[in-house]
């Protein structure tokens, strides 16, 4: 079964329209790029993906289910990332894990926290409160709640801000292992050889609209027509400049 | 270049803000919020201080009849409170000389090729607005005898002299006298100054001299006020009260020029010390923004108090993802709010203890009001200060929306716990109110209040009515999100006190009309119990339970509409959250 699939997806905002007929699909074991310039409508398409805001036309299935009929099975499915890490002020890293593992049910949650805390370096921030951790801590801490459930779907946007190097190491690690386990994973950065490194397929958005999608080394191919090897970058910036 | 960037920054400031406010107007939150506030401010103070003068003429004319030697008084008072304040400066522990300037001017100007003089003269005009504002505000409000002048000068005089001390002890520091050198020293003027006005008094004889009256006694008070040593002392405090309480419009005049050659010797002796202050100004002002966000946070009532406040249980992992949503919101309560457990249990002990100590049934009484009063108010008052619910998560709705949880399921989870706080607290305070109202023996209406009757009617209604007014509570983050989140600069202003305004009466409107139903069967039910059945409180019970069901089902039902608002919410669109 398609882990996401995401049919003529349209967001709209009164009369502008943010996303306009984006479709495309992910695997299980697959990594999905989402890249764009500033305002091209990814922060839009992924927080629909996650049922944060509803579609205005189309249809998104995660791992079968409808995320605006059967929200909540959908749900259970996916973990969301986004790219400023949001917590409660009033909870310890130890109490957000507990939580998560809650709202997710999560039973065997003993096993599941203690090499997550490692992998994350929070074994001794346990009782330590939103306020009293750093960006890039939050930032981690964000990331092992959501995977305390074990995501089939993992949606990243941004996932290495204001990570320190070791961090940047383990979360693409991370990244990579989790698909390499089945999960499906779509993430959009800015970062293109990051995209490059991690990723079996990028789609390009654009003003809204999919300018560009396929496996990377297919698109590589279209863009250097023949003449020799180019990277991600160079195709993204000649497929955005065509296309504007 | 230092006073072009002051210029720049001050009028383009005004003019953004007054744009960005002439703009929001076209929303409705913030037109109607504008109208209101600015009625409310209207009614409250300025018709009352622009057309009657009302307020201020009471408070002279009370001073006048108690023979008070009027404007030399007060300016022998404040004279004395400014030599006080300008002493005290000196003792203030903080040495570091730091100036508070705001992150984006650390960000523009500390790297700028400008020197520190100039980076200090920008500081000091850079004040200025914010104490003509203040000066206008106190000469309307309070000092309206000054003619705005008097207060804005002797302003702006103190707060240069406060810039000049404050990098005076930080240069003395550097020189090796540190904050208790300095406070032995002040204290040592304190002794000195003290000593200089205890000789004057007791040379006026004022120590042996009996005084019948007040008159009298401010009488002989001033006397020794005019001694050469205390009018040498007073002499520069003087020529501030002086311009704040003028004796005639050309000593006002005089006082105000010498004031501000007074504030430009501050300034030049200021620009002159040369302290390295930047360092400092960076600590100073992050010190301030933690503490504007800490002030922020209680008013918004999301400032964490007691951080290390254990959870309540445990948390089963496999539980469901209502009880974890409970248990969240417990330790919110705990950590955020639990300051209000012990200051009810004061207010409390309070009712409680004369009651239990006096034989008077009057007082008795009286005790017992206070308590059914407060538990009147009190879900009103509770459903505000325990507001753990989806007030407090609003900023992380989205993180909300992302849970497998259906809205309806969430509304009624985050609902809970204020729920189960508020009612049992509500359920105590009307238990001690009918308690202290049976102990007083109380006749006609109140003493209904002491009956078994009562307590039914309590111990059904309190969980519906508390729930009714927490349902209404978080209807306003469901359906009007964006009154319910404020930025960073909607902190203040009437605007807010404006929608503040409509919110509560708002409020008040729901409840009482979602309460019509649940009285009309109630009213009969009531009345049939006590003409028939001589108000037995079981039968009571009975007939009302029909009541009790529809505001328990209307509940139900707002909370099953809220619910499905909540998964239609769109944030992006309505809190403001960055849309691409």
């Amino acid at each position: 079964m398609t882990a996401i699939e995401v049919i003529n997806l349209t967001k709209r905002y009164d009369t502008f329209v943010a996303v306009k007929d984006f479709s495309f699909s992910v695997e299980p074991g697959h990594v999905l790029g989402l890249v764009g310039p500033n305002g091209a409508g990814k922060t839009t398409t992924l927080r629909a993906l996650a049922g944060i805001h509803p579609p205005s036309d189309g249809e998104i299935r995660i791992a079968g289910h409808d995320i605006v009929t059967e929200p909540v099975e959908a749900k259970r499915h996916l973990a969301f990332f986004s790219d400023e890490p949001r917590l409660f002020d009033y909870l310890n890293v130890d109490e957000h894990l507990q939580f998560t593992a809650g709202i997710y049910n999560v039973a065997d949650y003993a096993q599941r926290v203690e090499p997550l805390l490692d992998e994350f370096e929070l074994l001794d921030k346990r009782k330590a409160l939103p306020a009293e951790l750093s960006r890039g801590m939050k930032q981690k801490l964000m990331i092992a709640c959501g995977l305390i459930h074990s995501p089939d779907v993992m949606i990243f946007d941004e996932p290495l801000t204001g990570l320190d190097p070791l961090g940047i190491r383990r979360m693409k690690e991370s990244i990579t292992r989790r698909a390499q386990n089945g999960a499906a994973v779509i993430l959009s950065s800015h970062l293109l050889h990051l995209v490059e490194e991690l990723c079996d397929e990028v789609a390009i958005i654009q003003r809204g609209t999919r300018v560009a999608y396929g496996t990377i080394a297919d698109l590589k191919w279209q863009m250097s027509q023949g003449r020799g090897d180019v990277s991600l970058e160079e195709a993204f910036l000649k497929i955005t400049s065509e296309a504007s | 270049m230092m006073i072009r960037s002051f210029w720049f920054i001050t009028t383009r400031s005004f003019k953004n803000r007054i744009l960005l406010r002439l703009r929001r107007l076209r929303e409705p939150r913030y037109a109607i919020g504008f109208v209101v506030g600015l009625a409310y401010l209207w009614f409250m103070f300025f018709r009352r201080v622009l057309i009657s003068g009302g307020g201020r003429q009471g408070i002279r004319i009370g001073v006048v009849r108690a023979g008070l030697p009027l404007t030399q008084g007060a300016i022998d008072g404040l004279s004395i409170a400014i030599l006080a304040v300008l002493i005290l400066a000196w003792a203030w522990p903080e040495q570091s000389g730091g100036l508070t300037f705001s992150p984006a001017e650390i960000q523009f100007l500390f790297p700028a090729p400008m020197s520190r003089r100039s980076l200090l003269l920008y500081k000091i005009f850079r004040q200025q607005p914010q104490i003509l504002i203040s000066a206008l505000m106190m000469s309307i409000f309070g000092f309206r005898q000054a003619h705005f002048i008097g207060v804005w000068i002797p302003f702006v005089a103190i707060s240069a002299y406060m810039t000049m001390v404050g990098l005076a002890r930080a240069r003395l520091k550097m020189l090796g006298i540190g904050f208790l050198a300095r406070l032995v020293i002040v204290a040592l003027v304190i002794c000195g100054i003290g000593w200089v006005f205890y000789a004057a008094f007791q040379e006026s004889g004022f120590m042996s001299t009996h005084i019948p009256s007040a008159k009298a006694f401010f009488r002989a008070v001033d006397s020794p006020l005019h001694a050469p040593a205390i009018r040498a002392l007073l002499f520069v405090p003087s020529i501030f009260a002086m311009a704040a309480v003028p004796l005639s419009t050309s000593m006002q005049i005089a006082s105000c020029a010498a004031l501000l050659v007074v504030a430009a010797i501050f300034i030049t002796i200021a620009a002159q010390l040369n302290v390295r202050f930047e360092e400092a100004s960076i600590k100073a002002s992050e010190h301030r923004a933690a503490r504007i966000a800490r002030i922020r946070g209680q008013r918004a009532g999301r400032f964490v108090m007691f951080p290390r406040m254990p959870a309540p249980f445990r948390l089963r992992p496999s539980a469901h993802p209502e009880i974890a949503i409970i248990w969240k919101n417990l330790i919110a309560a705990f950590r955020i709010a639990f300051a209000w457990i012990p200051f009810l249990a004061f207010i409390g002990m309070l009712m409680l203890i004369p009651n239990l100590m006096t034989h008077e049934s009057y007082l008795r009484g009286v005790g017992a009001m206070i308590a059914l009063c407060t538990a009147g108010a009190f879900p009103f008052i509770a459903s505000q200060a325990f507001g753990q619910d989806l007030r407090l998560d609003l900023p992380d709705i989205e993180l909300l929306k992302s849970f497998p949880i259906s809205g309806e399921r969430l509304v009624a989870a985050e609902i809970a716990t204020p729920l189960l706080i508020t009612s049992v607290l509500e359920l105590l305070i009307l238990s001690i109110g009918a308690w202290m109202t049976y102990r007083s023996q109380a006749t006609g209406v109140l003493a209904f209040f002491g009956t078994p009757q009562f307590v039914v009617v309590a111990l059904l209604f309190t969980i519906p009515i508390c729930a009714a007014q927490l349902v209404i509570r978080n209807a306003i983050v469901i359906l009007l999100p964006g009154w319910a989140i404020r930025s960073a600069e909607d902190q203040r202003g009437f605007t807010v006190v404006g929608q503040r305004l409509v919110l509560l009466l708002g409020n008040l409107i729901v409840l009482a009309v979602a309460l019509i139903p649940a009285v009309i069967l109630f009213v009969p039910a009531f009345f049939i119990s006590r003409a028939y059945f001589h108000g037995s409180a079981a039968v009571l019970a009975i007939s009302i339970v029909p009541s009790v069901g529809l505001l328990l089902f209307e509940v139900w039902m707002a909370i099953k509409f809220l619910g499905a608002q909540f998964e239609k919410i769109d944030v992006t669109t309505e809190v403001g959250v960055a849309m691409f």
